[in-house]
């Protein structure tokens, strides 16, 4: 059977289409604004013809969609209600106040998605431990939804206070307000978090409610239209957290699936690592105005319940949160099109970007700021005659460029290019650190996967700086996030705040029977009865009186706490130097997930006594260890499993390169990914 | 050490270097905040972290509580003083909270490591944490009033060493828990601290190890020169000037007179000169602030005049500025000066500052912020049997600016953030009744203030003491420019019921259960006449309630319909 990957980005859909004997064909179309999914439709058909499949061969579609999250950036969707525990309908405008530029006289805070003039409140209470202090008045409810009618609004989020410790005043009042406001899209909080932290919880309900009716009839037109090309099978989501659910469960919980895109590269990154031998990898995904790295261990991508939308910088606090299982990225306003610049003396890269339009300097668009990928292509990294989608580089326009950085830095063009190229790398080494060191993960124990145009060009220099000891450069590693999406399982994620201390005698017993009713209830909301799945267990622990978790896998069979606690205190050792002796530990957040089982690949190894069957192409390029050097470009269509290359060299194919520093040395391998080893020293 | 005694490096050495640094502040915040255990470090985001060199300069701050910042270098001397650098083995953290010594107040607790890479000295890592609690009258130990001499204000540590090679110093650990009344949560902290450092320590050495001392040493010394440069280049685009700007606190306790501020700015070329002189005496109350922390928050107002937040913070961009305030004044004060209740004056020394500026530089300032509020209940909790200590930030806004309104909600200099209530419920003996804005409390303005808040909170344990610590409830926040001044704030006991009454700002005070303490954060000022405000503005403040239509009618001469 054939399987179709479709991935919607900013600029382009990717499709990736695997034929029944694993063959993979590419295809990019521009992802037209105003009719996307006939964008979408005429892109499923050219990938079709190009690999000579019939539609109805095609089994299996997987859909990674940025509808939800445009709907917010783009503030599109419709007028939004709020409805809250009496005194408390500033929620959304008080926020958690975080200045977060400090020194910034003209701050601003992030613009709720509700109006003030549309936030509501009623007399009921819920206190920390569940129980009620004022119980909710079915009239008042009444009430307020004839006040919420007269509003015309179409979308309503309800949060109460503490509903994560006990829902019951959120779900009864749902039920009132559902019947007395037919038609209106109602989320109550703990339907989509059961965490505390009542700003965020308020928020994750609220942008569920702004989002459904953009993603619902998105998705419905998708469907309705994927049939005229022959493709009438059931279509799976890609969500923030790297599963893929049924297209009824993205409709009741839209949230989940803002960050369909950039999970997609992770369980890319994931799979590719893993099927190679590398349970643990960084996925480094670098494109053209952004860089994302995340990492996974033990084949399992690190997960996050809070992530915010619309971040400035990477600082926390300029976003809204939203509380919803999602890979832990960190994303980078470093990538191709990022401009160089000097600020304070100093040389910085990003986060201003020439986009698309114009683009870098040598897409000859009128471009005239120095980018990384200008950069890129004076230092001989990159081919100007045969660069992604069929560009032919202006090489003048990206010397003219960097000339004018170079002169202000006093410096001559190569080593401005080169200090592009360096400060670019840094940046991304920086926030790497943040998603690995930070999070217990010694980045010199996992393998650095790289994806997206720029993932290739950069990753090996990053691993060096890292410590990695082997960056992997998949097949049409440049187009990532659309070939993760075949690689992604279908999954449902719970998360549950409950507090239970490791040291009670009890403890062993409860933690079984918490984890078995979470395991219980994705069960039943997700899969058939009798489907084979996978549990994935983590837990959030701190130890009692600390206010952070920590997240901490373990094996859900052997869920006993002494062991448990046992885990977390290795952990907490790696990464802080020392652990609280004697100080009891517990268990807060309980993340369940249950994955379906996929079919391993079976690669079968090969060596071969030369690797590349063609004859190289020689270019110059620059590296700060020898200097301007001619080398060997191969194209990566000629190299062959099992053999060797050594570095420096490049490895040319049409939507990307792998820049090979000197010393290290490239590994062919049985799937036709390039593996990196770093044997060079820095 | 001049620049020309280093190797020069280039400005591509220099960005990597200074990068790194920033990043291993940052990793150690990150750390601090995640092993802490109060509510204000690990929800509220008050602490600091920083990277020094081994000859002592300050190279990077993590983007934190900027409080700390003018603090820092002079902790790290008195340290070192105490224990020079050769007595100073891998593993060591040694402290202080000595407010004359760089603390300021007593909460402020500093601990500092050295950074070792192959037995060689290369710099030291330092964290400081505002503690829950360091004894003293009432708990928090921020009360301002029956306090009027040093040692009545709680545990005083000069330079201590607490841990020895990586060992803790349990005689120390035992001081600490026994003097203040939530040992769990203050050692909890302190650990949290040593965690930060050994984060920091690790990746400075590591980092060493990779590029050689020479080239973070030379690197470091040519990036605090281009931040100095920085800053010189933007006041050399700001007009010479002198401009003297007078504001008032309310008091310093019930029954005692306003404490008048004054100060005079001069730019003159590349120069920053700020002089405190015409200020009052110190006071006979816990309400003064000294040099270290007036330092930081002028250092506030350069950045945020100058460089604002496009290089990080470190010792060169402080170089341009020149700070006097007399001995003895309420910004300069002498033992045995009272220091603990210095906490609402951050806003304050910067509110004094850009009234000065706003007559030479108007657009890069704004107008009066919403004071904000910071109380302290303690007291047995009855669901433990156990002292709890309920340490609280209510934030109000911040004054209007030049091209737009205020924000609501958010403080204007510090990086606090506000606690949620579901934690504060989980962990206290309280209920919070409301949480929401003041409609009308924004100066009236072409560009409108921010609004204060109101937060109610309900006792649910017997005997509580509360220290109440807030201010402008007798001064308003001043509107700029023909902008008005904010509502003034207030502190209400048990509104709505027969036995309401008005608390004084700065009050300790006995609660029963049941009580409820309503806190309202006075507004913040407007910018430009009322009558230039567009009346779409206008009609938009009233639809979302910020503006009732009285106040639309009567400040802006808007009608609304209805």
């Amino acid at each position: 059977m054939a399987r179709l990957g479709i991935d919607v980005g900013g600029t382009f859909v990717d499709l990736v289409l695997e034929d029944e004997n694993g063959g993979l064909f590419f295809e990019k179309v521009l992802a037209e604004p105003e009719d996307l999914v006939g964008a979408i439709t005429s892109g499923v058909s050219a990938v079709l013809d190009q690999a000579h499949v019939p539609a109805g061969d095609v089994r299996e579609a997987v859909h990674a969609t940025t509808r939800g999250s445009n709907t917010v950036l783009e503030r599109t969707g419709p007028s939004t209600a709020f409805l809250a525990t009496r005194g408390f309908r500033d929620i959304l405008q008080i926020q958690r106040a975080l200045r977060w530029s400090m020194y910034d006289v003209q701050l601003g805070k992030p613009r709720p998605l509700v109006e003030r003039s549309l936030s509501f409140e009623l007399s009921e209470r819920t206190l920390a431990d569940g129980s009620v202090l004022i119980p909710l008045r079915e009239e008042e409810v009444r009430a307020v939804a004839a006040e919420i009618r007269e509003t015309g609004a179409q979308a309503l989020a309800v949060t109460f206070l503490h509903s994560y410790a006990n829902p019951d005043h959120e779900r009864r009042a749902a039920e009132i307000l559902a019947k007395e406001l037919p038609g209106m899209v109602i989320t109550v909080s703990s339907d989509v978090s059961l965490q505390a932290r009542e700003y965020e919880r308020a928020n994750t309900a609220v942008v569920n409610s702004y989002i459904a009716t953009a993603v619902s009839e998105y998705l419905r037109e998708l469907v309705e239209r994927l049939p005229s090309v022959g493709i009438d099978v059931p279509v799976w989501i890609m969500q923030s957290s790297g599963g893929l659910a049924s297209m009824d469960q993205v409709l009741e919980r839209p949230v989940r699936t803002l960050e369909s895109g950039p999970a997609a590269g992770v369980v890319g990154a994931a799979r590719f690592g893993s099927s190679l031998g590398y349970p643990d990898v960084l996925s480094f995904d670098m494109g053209g105005t952004t860089a994302k790295a995340a990492v996974v261990h033990g084949g399992m991508p690190a997960t996050t319940s809070y992530f915010e939308l619309q971040r400035v910088g990477n600082r926390r606090g300029s976003g809204l949160p939203v509380d919803i299982a999602a890979l832990d990225l960190v994303e980078i306003g470093t990538g191709g099109g990022s401009i160089a610049e000097v600020r304070e003396g100093t040389l910085r890269v990003g986060p201003r970007s020439a986009g698309a339009d114009p683009g870098p300097a040598c897409y000859g668009r009128g471009g005239t700021a120095p980018t990384v990928t200008d950069a890129n292509l004076l230092l001989g990294y990159c081919d100007p005659s045969a660069f992604s989608g069929g560009i032919t580089l202006d090489v003048e326009a990206a010397e003219a460029a960097v000339d004018g950085l170079a002169a202000s830095l006093g410096i001559d063009r190569l080593r401005a290019a080169w200090g592009i190229h360096e400060v670019a790398t840094l940046d991304m080494e920086h926030a790497i650190r943040l998603v690995s060191i930070n999070r217990g993960f010694d980045p010199r124990t996992l393998a650095l996967v790289c994806l997206g145009g720029g993932g290739p060009v950069h990753g090996p220099r990053l691993a060096r700086a890292l410590g990695v000891e082997v960056a992997v450069v998949p097949l049409a590693a440049s187009g990532g996030s659309a070939r993760g999406l075949l690689e992604a399982s279908v999954s449902m994620e719970l998360t549950r705040t409950s507090l239970l201390r490791l040291d009670d005698d009890e403890a062993t017993v409860r933690c079984k029977a918490v984890l078995a009713e979470l395991v219980e209830e994705a069960h039943r909301s997700s899969f058939r009865s009798g489907e084979e799945v996978r549990v994935v267990c983590t837990l959030g622990m701190r130890y009692v009186g600390q206010g952070h978790e920590f997240l901490v896998p373990v094996d859900v069979e052997q869920a006993d706490a002494g062991r448990i606690a046992e885990i977390f205190e290795e952990r907490y050792v790696q990464a802080y130097g020392y652990a609280e002796q004697g100080h009891p530990v517990e268990v807060v957040t309980w993340h369940v997930a249950l994955v379906k089982q996929r079919a391993e690949r079976q690669v079968t190894s090969q060596r071969a006594s030369r690797a590349d069957a063609g004859v190289p192409a020689r270019r110059t390029v620059y590296y700060p260890e020898t200097g301007l050097v001619d080398v060997d470009v191969h194209q990566r269509s000629s190299l062959r499993p099992g053999g060797v290359l050594l570095g420096p060299c490049l490895v040319a194919e049409t939507t990307t390169t792998t820049v090979v520093l000197p010393g290290d040395e490239v590994e062919v391998a049985a799937d036709g990914s390039l593996l990196v080893h770093v044997l060079g020293t820095k | 050490m001049s620049a020309s005694d280093h190797a020069r490096v280039d400005p591509l050495t220099v960005a990597v270097v200074w990068g790194r640094l920033a990043a291993i502040a940052e990793e150690m915040a990150e750390a601090q905040q995640r092993c802490a255990f109060s509510d204000q470090v690990r929800e509220g985001g008050d602490y600091s972290t920083a990277v020094f060199d081994a000859a002592g300069r300050m190279l990077a701050q993590a983007n934190r509580s900027p409080a700390h910042l003018g603090a820092m270098p002079h902790v790290v001397q008195h340290m070192l003083d105490a224990y020079p650098a050769d007595t100073l083995a891998p593993g060591d953290v040694i402290v202080l909270n000595d407010p004359h010594m760089g603390s300021g107040h007593l909460p402020d607790f500093f601990a500092m490591s050295p950074a070792f890479r192959s037995g060689h000295l290369v710099g030291f890592v330092v964290s400081c944490i505002h503690l829950t609690d360091i004894g003293g009258p009432a708990p928090g130990s921020q009360a301002v009033v029956g306090v009027t001499e040093g040692v009545q204000e709680g545990l005083r540590l000069l330079p201590t060493r607490l841990y020895r090679e990586g060992e803790p110093v349990r005689e120390i650990f035992d001081l600490i828990g026994a003097n203040v009344r939530v040992p769990e949560l203050v050692l909890g902290d302190v650990r949290a601290q040593r965690a930060a450092l050994h984060v920091g320590a690790t990746k400075l050495a590591q980092f060493h190890g990779q590029v050689g001392s020479p080239v973070v040493d030379a690197a470091a010394e040519e990036f605090l020169a281009q931040s100095e440069q920085a800053v010189r280049r933007e006041l050399l685009g700001i007009p010479d000037g002198t401009a003297t700007f007078v504001d008032y606190l309310d008091d310093y306790g019930p029954g005692s007179p306003p404490i008048r501020l004054e100060v005079t700015v001069t730019i003159s070329g590349s120069d920053l000169l700020f002089d405190f002189t015409g200020t009052d005496p110190q006071t006979p109350s816990s309400l003064n602030c000294t040099m270290s922390y007036l330092k930081a928050y002028c250092f506030w107002v350069a950045k945020a005049i100058t460089t604002r937040d496009t290089i990080p913070q470190n010792e060169g961009q402080l170089r341009p500025l020149r700070i006097v305030a007399p001995p003895g004044c309420f910004f300069n004060p002498l033992p045995p000066a009272a220091l603990n209740g210095r906490a609402l004056l951050n806003q304050r020394i910067v509110e004094l500052l850009f009234g000065a500026l706003s007559k030479i530089v108007p657009d890069r300032v704004c107008a009066a912020s919403g004071q904000w509020t910071n109380p302290i209940f303690g007291g047995i909790d009855p669901a433990t049997g156990r002292t709890f200590v309920f340490y609280d930030y209510v934030m109000g806004g911040v004054g209007a600016r030049a091209s737009k309104d205020g924000l609501d909600a958010i403080p204007p200099t510090v990086s606090v953030e506000n606690i949620p209530v579901e934690a504060q419920e989980a962990r206290n003996p309280i209920i919070v009744e409301r949480y929401e804005l003041i409609p009308d409390s924004g100066g009236a303005g072409r560009w409108r203030g921010g609004l204060g808040v109101r937060k109610d909170i309900r006792m649910l344990a017997d005997d509580v003491v509360l220290s109440n610590l807030t201010d402008r409830h007798v001064y308003p926040a001043y509107g700029l420019f023909g902008g008005q001044d904010g509502l003034l704030g207030e502190t209400v006991l048990n509104p709505g019921r027969a036995d309401e009454h008005r608390l004084h700002s700065k009050e300790v005070v006995h609660l029963v259960r049941g009580d409820v303490v309503s806190f309202r954060c006075s507004g913040s000022g407007g910018y430009g006449p009322p009558s230039e405000r567009p009346r779409e503005k206008v009609l938009e403040d009233v639809r979302e309630g910020r503006v009732t239509p009285r106040s639309a009618s009567e400040l802006y001469g808007v009608e609304t319909e209805s």
